[in-house]
């Protein structure tokens, strides 16, 4: 029966050139995951095209050591594995999953494409021109435009959430495989590379696998660029843009704030209050309020992104144009309320019973336990946070519940986009 | 895979149980064989709107209470109205599994059913049509079910037609509900840490046969499923629709057999060959050693090639949906897809390709299979389908193609007259 993975369970392995292995092992299933993030996100652009890091790590998986395209993908695709990479403002996360027997192929490819991945013109063109096609389809989505216009209203210029990680239409064009080459020169190495094997797989034999892929990955060679964080100053009022897209028939609306980071002493009571408000049941009180009350939308919620920064705090939903400023009405109340009144006795035993109670799901997958341990390493928190977790989510108390959402969202300050149809609105439109 | 005990209930309604240890938690399917291929002129929509009045409640579980109560313990509880099949799942501790068969036998014969609640959903419903017509993929798919069937039920569109959505009022939605939510046309699964006889008579128990007594198929006689039958095709079927955007798309299909026909596992491998991994779990692995990528993305023609063969319980579609590169040329990318199809239906199948498809297979089906609640989808699906042996027996199957199947179904379905294709174009 379940026990959660600790310190007696996980294997954990520093190598000396920095990276480190965490493996677990689930013989649940006749598959392994293979997961991790390395700080090589957007905030490492220099005076580089934006969208940089996202080409460089989606280019990893054009060709690798002495696998072209063609034998790289069959290789993995021929057993069914996946390996997969993203980037964010931070890191670049992967994911791989294979069947169990063949994680030394899936552990072999995933060596190769971070040490030495070829970036070869024609593949890096047609990424490129990938990653344009998208940028033109996300011009037309309503929900990414009201978020790429919500976080350039909350964040300064100069802070790496300012802008979309995947860059411009502008500037992915100007990006060829040379900035690729200079890019994970420059930024990619094993001192910062977080690692976990999770299935099928004895956690020594997992280790050894990764290791003797990875031992002789030499650091970088140049020191790697500091990049200080970049302070978000209150926003001291309402910012507000409306996006119009024509031919659309719902708005998709943020509106938010720069919530804690995941290293916050407050994160668990913002993340309860955020749970309080647009999370917990049918979507928390927002959902409550503007879906099942008074059916203005299907979605509404809140999201709390945490992160190795203040990532976003805030309310998504998707309106019906002709309610958006009602809607709007019952988003401000519910958010003044819980900062006002905070929450009933009830309300926090009921979302203390939620956060401790979704750890054996959240827990039942290959996927779920890699997620989890990388966030344990990545945060700091120990291997044995799971047996802690219970007692860290008993001492939340209604005042510190309160004194988050006073301290994240003072009155009347908050960023507010929109994307939607063109005004006038119809009833039936 | 432990092994899977079958049951019917003395009322009709259908049980599977199968034990998994792994972790102290259980998930429990209800999948009523009712969905939008079920629905009628004017009622389309009906399945997805009992769906949601499902969540309203009854008297003993009002609206909002079991949401709360299966967050409180951690667990997940939701529903997904399909063209054959609605299905409501919970997964929660499987010390609390009781409260996940209390609300779902409640909800069962008990909905409230309120015409200010029918309101309210035709609201959010409307709400939900118009956020999934802000994509412009979902016009390309509803026209293409339009295109493809005149008469059978796969032509509605799940949330149903604007109108429908406009004019339906309580009564017909009330019928539906009492017609098909009825314990002979349901099927349970249990996957979970329980033992198998304790979960029966906790099943049992909750679904007692006395207790509907007046909702099964006595008072309310379920219909046989005798859907209209879609006439054959005999030339190929095309279709425009413009949007405001840049981007362009060309979306084919194929008409293909239920999946239930014994041709089914080759059309599986075949799909993989020509546009990625098919069958349960394919979202999980990526498709760019296929023939579709090959000749279409490698060479700058487009961006993305999906391919998708779902399983129906009737004739229904392989579809292939290809995402151009912005500035390419409909026509000629149609062409390229369509050679390669030639291609496909002409040569031989290699025996690598075929090995790979097979591994990939059972690659796929490990994933599938790895939490409880998605052993429960598969099997309550499987069972609505063909029997739950269609799902268990999947990989056994597919290592017993061979390359000449293969491609007789590749020149027995992917025929051009039995092509429909839609093109969806930047508007001038």
């Amino acid at each position: 029966m379940q026990e959660y993975p600790a310190s007696t369970s996980i294997r954990r392995v520093a190598l000396a050139n920095g990276a480190v292995l965490l493996a677990y092992e689930n013989p649940a299933s006749p598959s392994v995951v293979v997961a991790g993030s390395l700080a090589a996100g957007s905030q490492f652009e220099r005076d580089e095209p934006a969208g940089l890091a996202h080409i460089t790590a989606q280019g990893l998986m054009s060709a690798a050591a002495d696998h072209d395209f063609d034998a790289l993908h069959g290789r993995l695709e021929g057993i069914g594995a996946d390996l997969q990479f993203s980037a964010g403002s931070h890191t670049v996360s992967f994911f791989g999953k294979a069947l169990a027997e063949d994680l030394p192929i899936l552990a072999d490819a995933l060596a190769a494409v971070l040490r030495e991945p070829r970036f070869p013109e024609q593949e890096i063109a047609n990424l490129r021109d990938e990653v344009l096609t998208s940028l033109h389809f996300y011009a037309q989505d309503t929900s990414w435009r009201a978020e790429e216009a919500f976080n350039r209203l909350l964040y300064p210029a100069q802070h790496p959430y300012h802008r979309e990680v995947i860059g411009t239409l502008a500037s992915v064009a100007q990006i060829n495989p040379a900035h690729l080459r200079r890019f994970h020169e420059r930024v990619y190495g094993p001192a910062e590379l977080v690692i976990a094997v999770v299935g099928a797989v004895e956690t020594e034999r997992a280790i050894h696998t990764l290791r003797s892929c990875l031992d002789d990955w030499q650091p970088l060679v140049q020191e790697r660029d500091i990049v200080p964080p970049v302070p978000v100053p209150p926003l001291a009022s309402l910012r507000k843009e409306r996006i119009a897209i024509p031919g659309k028939t719902q708005t998709d609306l943020v509106l938010g704030v720069a919530g804690p980071s995941r290293f916050a002493d407050d994160y668990l009571p913002a993340s309860l209050a955020n749970s309080v408000l647009g999370q917990f049941g049918m979507m928390g009180r927002i959902g409550e309020s503007v879906r099942e009350r008074h059916g203005f939308s299907y979605y509404a919620y809140s999201r709390m992104d945490g992160g190795y920064d203040r990532g976003a705090w805030c309310v998504l939903a998707g309106v019906e144009p002709q309610w958006e400023e009602a809607s709007l009405d019952l988003i401000r109340h519910e958010i003044d309320s819980l900062r006002s009144r905070g929450i009933t006795a009830e309300d926090l035993a009921d979302n203390q019973a939620y956060f401790k109670g979704r750890l054996p799901l959240q827990l039942e997958t290959n996927d779920g336990i890699a997620a989890t341990l990388l966030t344990m390493e990545c945060f700091g928190l120990g291997l044995d946070y799971l047996l802690e977790y219970g007692g860290h989510i008993d001492r939340i108390r209604r005042d510190d519940v309160v004194a988050a959402m006073e301290k994240y969202w003072p009155e009347d300050e908050y960023a507010l986009a929109l994307a939607g149809p063109e005004p006038p609105y119809h009833e039936n439109q | 895979m432990s092994a899977l005990r079958r049951h019917v209930l003395a009322n009709g309604m259908t049980i599977l149980l199968k034990e998994v240890w792994h972790a102290p938690i259980c998930s429990w399917w209800m999948l009523y064989r009712v969905g939008s291929r079920d629905e009628t002129a004017g009622m389309t929509g009906a399945a997805h709107w009992v769906e949601h009045m499902m969540f309203r409640g009854t008297e003993r579980f009002p609206m909002g209470r079991m949401d709360g109560a299966i967050d409180r313990l951690g667990g997940i509880w939701n529903a997904q109205t399909a063209q054959d099949y609605t299905a409501y799942y919970s997964t929660l501790p499987v010390a609390h599994v009781q409260l996940a068969l209390e609300a779902e036998a409640d909800r069962m014969r008990n909905l409230m059913f309120l015409a200010e609640d029918v309101e309210a959903e035709r609201r959010i419903i409307l709400a939900e049509r118009r956020s999934a017509a802000n994509d412009p993929l979902f016009a390309l798919d509803e026209r293409m079910n339009h295109c493809a069937f005149t008469k059978h039920g796969y032509r509605h569109e799940i949330l149903g037609n604007e109108e429908d959505l406009q004019r339906m009022d309580r009564e017909p939605l009330w019928r539906f509900y009492r017609q098909h939510y009825v314990p002979e046309n349901v099927i349970g699964v249990a996957v979970g840490a329980f033992e198998s006889e304790r979960m029966l008579a906790m099943i049992a128990q909750h679904f007692d046969a006395e207790q509907y007594a007046g909702i099964t198929s006595a008072s309310a006689p379920l219909p046989a499923k005798r859907l209209p039958v879609e006439p054959a095709q005999s030339s190929e079927r095309r279709f425009n629709v413009e949007w405001d955007g840049e981007n362009e798309f060309l979306e084919m299909a194929y008409r293909v057999p239920s999946a239930t026909h014994e041709d089914w596992y080759a059309l599986s491998v075949l799909a993989s060959l020509l546009a990625g991994p098919s069958g349960p779990g394919s979202g999980n692995v990526d498709n760019r050693s296929c023939r579709l990528y090959e000749a279409l993305v490698k060479t700058g023609r487009a961006v993305a090639i999906d391919g998708n063969l779902s399983p129906r319980c009737d004739p229904y579609l392989y579809h292939l949906t290809i995402t151009l590169q912005h500035g390419r040329d409909l026509a000629e990318v149609e062409g390229i897809a369509l050679a390669e199809i030639e291609r496909m239906r002409a040569g031989e199948i290699r025996d690598d390709e075929l090995s790979r498809a097979k591994k990939q297979t059972r690659a796929l089906f490990a994933y599938s299979s790895e939490g409880v609640t998605g052993q429960g989808f598969w099997l309550s699906f499987a069972e609505n389908l063909a029997g739950y042996e269609w799902f268990e027996r999947y990989v056994q199957r597919i290592d017993a193609v061979s390359g000449e199947q293969v491609q007789r179904v590749a020149r027995q379905y992917f025929r051009p007259e039995q092509r429909i294709i839609g093109w969806l174009r930047a508007r001038a």
